[in-house]
């Protein structure tokens, strides 16, 4: 099957006054048509840059490398013609963000809002505009979408902004969702409606999706693979149960570890030693190997992402079979 | 469970904000907290979990006199809080201390780190001048931060690091128990681990008492011997950590405890997931607050009438008219 | 050359001026050299600014005006701006009927013109001076200042930083002064910039219709009062402290841009 989405060393950097910051350093993965992969990593990893990159959003004094490759669907994203790419954002790619409260305007209604992404990409009625919009407000489960289209932002509460966001982004069908922490600033019980909710539609209208997250949980709950991020690079990619089961990278095993748990022994919980280093001076070779326990003189070249199983992979030279070329 | 003298007892504590609709309309009332009552024994913690509106954060205020509360009792250490006078209360500032949620915002940006944690040592007159800095130093190290960082600005400082700011901050008066608002909610998972480590060494070593806040369950797991449960001001249940997480009596903590995203693949099947929205607390539900949502297979015109009292079943307090048959099974698989 | 370099090296390079006019000068400004020889003199070598009708050198006038002008800017805004800031701060911080009964104080300040204020004490005042001047722009110049303060206080005191404060049983004046000032004083120095423009404006122009500063006393405004009706044949006269005027408060006004975007990005 050919990807969807593929994403071929991507490398995106900030210049500023400490520095060149190279937030996203060599990033690849692909995306097959109706897959959901997480995009897992703390702050300071790259997650949300790489999200930013691929619909280049991304501003000066950030750059994305000339060297980078972002295909969707045959063609590459970072040299399309703006009015090409602007078919593509919304359309064939959409995007939702953390905070739903200042990712709408507070001015206009949700309607209107929603309505807007429909008459920037196709050319219907107004009434055909309104028709679609509730349809799609019912799709998102919210109740009495005839009247919610009316509705302010202020209005409404957290969760049905972040489903007013959803619907927005999903209006006119895009093969591909990218939902970047859409969970994060709700309550715990609205987080389980959301994701329900975005595993339901995904299914429904067969689209694919990358989810960043922060949250294994919540990568565990929606992701059929995982991609960890460190250090502005991926440290490891596998199926989702077999990532949980068996990690392959010391990273992951530390996040898995470090993850206050429901079942198990209640504490205490090992911390992975010392913090993420500044994006301007990563570390020479493995970029996390200062805080690895298991680091040894290898770990000063950089590994590159070594088959561990089928469909995983880590950056790790404690998976490199003996004999392998360092 | 212990029969020592609790440390902070709470009694009917209640605490309503009006809120304005307009000039010319009467204002609603928000009933942020709804008569609660709690006792931390000496040298635990209670866990207090709930989501928003819930009133915990507005709960946590109260006990540390933030905000005044229009009712109810605050007892520390056989102490009357809210009978204080202004002497008295800054001396009570001492043995009662907050950390908050933001560590972005707690400190003020434009004042040294060091200076910010020394303000409560010369503020209560707590050292001679020229010891200040070796206690501001003392401190600093031993929240895990190196004593260089006295020199440097909030905005030079990572969120856990500045977190570590305000514990230590907190300690500098040497009181004798801690509410801690949502401390780690804003970190890196593996951040919140340090944190939450420290917290714990701390515990062990001046033998503090903490009231500690969150929303996530699995958090409070980790440090609270005790959980109480609030939902929109009330409390719904209150239970040793043991009986609540394998046992939850009331049908929201039952919804809590499925909705936390586990790291574990094989635990999707049996979330419950809650219908609608936590409603407004300036619209409380009549009779049991919950009711609109409750997913309980015996909820009845009796949960729409009348608003169930917080009693003891077995050592556990809770609110619900048919807490004896648990709304589902355990949430958690058994280890 | 950023806003802020411009505007500092501008106001320095005034302010510099007027400290040495009596050393730049090249006359005393009230010296009357040649009453019939020198009257009304167009600008030459001698007087880069030509001479006015009792033959005293204008560009020495300027000067000296330029002592009298910034003295009474700088003052007056000083006095303002206290007055204002520990108004705003009080109001701001205490909220309630202490907040709604100075507001309605600067309320009505703020809706009566100043300059009509100004004028009718003026007038009634025996024997204006320089300090009853500074004196009556600063405390009808406080107003403004008071808002924008208590509208910055209000804001301080909802950040966690003042709540961690008060727990910690830090006592109020203490966090004014310690935790909400320091955050509250980028706007002020914006304020105080353009206030000392403002302040120079309205002197000259009360000096100009005679109700400022007194004569032979220089000031830029009473300046061009004289050179006014002889603005046909002499204009140089009401010209020079014209241009000076305008220099100044462009100065300070570019001062105050400059700070306002240098201190507003790092601080929301």
């Amino acid at each position: 099957m050919t990807p969807l989405l593929r994403v071929q060393d991507l490398t995106t950097t900030f210049d500023t006054p400490a520095g060149t910051a190279r937030a996203v350093d060599g990033v690849s993965f692909s995306l097959d048509p109706g897959e959901t992969l997480a995009l897992v990593g703390e702050s300071g990893s790259g997650k949300t840059v790489t999200a930013l990159s691929i619909l280049r959003l991304i501003e000066p004094p950030g750059r994305i490398h000339p060297d980078s490759r972002v295909e969707f669907d045959g063609r590459d994203l970072l040299t399309l013609s703006p009015r090409d790419l602007r078919r593509v954002r919304g359309a064939g790619i959409a995007m939702i963000f953390q905070e739903p409260m200042t990712s709408l305007n507070p001015v206009l209604t949700v309607g209107t809002q929603i309505g807007e992404t429909v008459e920037a990409h196709e050319s219907v009625t107004r009434a055909e505009v309104r028709d679609r919009t509730v349809e799609m407000l019912r799709l998102v489960g919210i109740p009495d979408p005839t009247r919610r289209w009316r509705s302010y932002p202020h209005e409404l509460s957290g969760g049905m902004r972040q489903r007013v966001m959803i619907a927005m982004a999903l209006v006119c069908r895009p093969r591909v969702l990218i939902a970047d922490e859409p969970t994060t600033a709700l309550d715990v019980t609205i987080q389980a409606q959301i994701l329900d909710l975005l595993r339901d539609l995904a299914q429904r209208l067969d689209m694919a999706m990358v989810l960043i997250t922060h949250d294994l949980g919540v990568a565990a709950e929606i992701a059929d693979r995982v991609a960890v991020m460190y250090g502005g690079r991926i440290v490891e990619q596998a199926p989702t149960a077999r990532l949980y089961a068996h990690p392959a990278h010391p990273y992951t095993e530390g996040l898995l570890q470090a993850a206050p748990r429901l079942d198990g022994p209640a504490y205490p919980t090992p911390a992975i030693p010392g913090a993420v280093p500044p994006a301007t001076a990563w570390p020479d070779g493995c970029r996390f190997h200062p805080r690895c326990t298991h680091a040894w003189e290898r770990c000063h070249t950089e590994p590159p992402l070594i088959d561990v199983a089928a469909g995983q992979t880590a950056r790790c030279w404690l998976r490199a079979a003996p004999g392998d070329p360092s | 469970m212990t029969t020592a003298d609790p440390l902070l007892v709470v009694d009917g504590l209640v605490k309503r904000f009006p809120v304005s609709r307009g000039w010319l309309r009467k204002p609603d009332t928000l009933h942020a907290v709804d008569g609660v009552s709690l006792a931390i024994p000496r040298g635990q913690t209670l866990g207090l979990v709930g989501e928003s509106g819930s009133g915990k954060s507005t709960l946590s205020r109260c006990v540390v006199r933030l905000l005044t509360p229009d009712a109810g009792r605050i007892v520390f250490d056989g102490v009357e809080v809210l009978a204080l006078d202004p002497r008295a209360l800054r001396a009570f500032r001492r043995r009662i201390q907050i950390v908050f949620q933001d560590p972005f915002g707690s400190l003020n940006p434009r004042m040294r780190i060091g200076t910010a944690v020394r303000e409560p040592i010369e503020i209560h007159h707590l050292a001679p001048a020229g010891d200040a800095d070796d206690r501001v130093t003392a401190l600093l190290r031993e929240v895990g931060l190196d004593p260089s960082f006295a020199e440097r600005y909030p905005h030079e400082l990572s969120g856990g690091q500045r977190q570590r700011v305000c514990i230590a901050r907190a300690l500098a008066v040497e009181p004798e128990c801690l509410v801690l608002d949502e401390p780690v909610s804003a970190l890196d998972v593996s951040v919140q681990a340090q944190v939450l480590t420290l917290l714990r060494d701390l515990q062990a070593r001046r033998g503090l008492t903490y009231l500690f806040i969150a929303h996530d369950l699995a958090v409070v797991r980790q440090m609270a011997q005790r959980v109480m449960v609030m939902y929109l001001g009330r409390i719904v249940e209150d239970a040793l950590a043991t009986r609540l997480y394998r046992i939850p009596r009331h049908p929201y903590t039952a919804a809590l405890l499925s909705a936390v995203p586990a790291p574990d693949p094989t635990r999707r099947a049996n979330r419950i997931v809650l219908p609608g929205e936590p409603p407004s607390p300036m619209a409380v539900p009549p009779g049991c607050a919950f009711h609109p949502r409750c997913p309980h297979p015996r909820k009845d015109t009796r949960c729409e009438r009348e608003s169930p009292a917080l009693r003891d079943l077995d050592g556990t307090r809770v609110a619900c008219h048919y807490a004896e048959e648990p709304a589902r099974g355990p949430a958690a698989p058994a280890p | 050359m950023t806003r802020i370099r411009l505007g500092s090296l501008a106001v320095a390079a005034l302010l510099l001026l007027a400290i040495l006019a009596p050393v730049i000068a090249p006359y005393a400004p009230t010296a009357q050299p040649d009453l019939i020889g020198l009257r009304n003199a167009a600008p030459s070598w001698a007087h880069p600014f030509g001479t006015d009708m009792f033959s005293r050198d204008v560009l020495s006038r300027v000067l000296y005006g330029a002592r009298v002008s910034l003295l009474i800017g700088v003052l007056a805004v000083a006095i303002s701006v206290t007055v204002g800031t520990a108004v705003g701060l009080a109001a701001g911080y205490a909220g309630g009927a202490v907040d709604a009964g100075l507001m309605r104080v600067v309320d009505a300040g703020l809706a009566i013109p100043k300059i009509f204020v100004v004028l009718v004490v003026l007038a009634l005042w025996e024997g204006i001076t320089v300090p009853v001047l500074v004196g009556i722009l600063g405390f009808t110049g406080w107003f403004g200042v008071s808002r924008i303060v208590r509208a910055e206080t209000q804001s301080a005191r909802g950040r966690e930083y003042v709540a961690a404060a008060r727990a910690i049983g830090i006592p109020t004046h203490r966090i004014l002064v310690r935790h909400v000032l320091p955050n509250v004083a980028a706007p002020i120095l914006v304020v105080a910039s353009l206030g000392i423009g403002q302040v120079i404006l309205l002197e000259a122009g009360l000096s100009y219709l005679g109700v400022g500063v007194p004569q032979p006393m220089p000031s830029w405004g009473n300046i061009i009062a004289d050179g006014q009706h002889l603005f046909a044949s002499a204009p140089w006269i009401s010209t020079a402290p014209g241009l000076a005027i305008v220099a100044t408060v462009m100065a300070f006004s570019v001062l105050a841009d400059g700070m306002r975007a240098a201190l507003d990005p790092r601080d929301r």
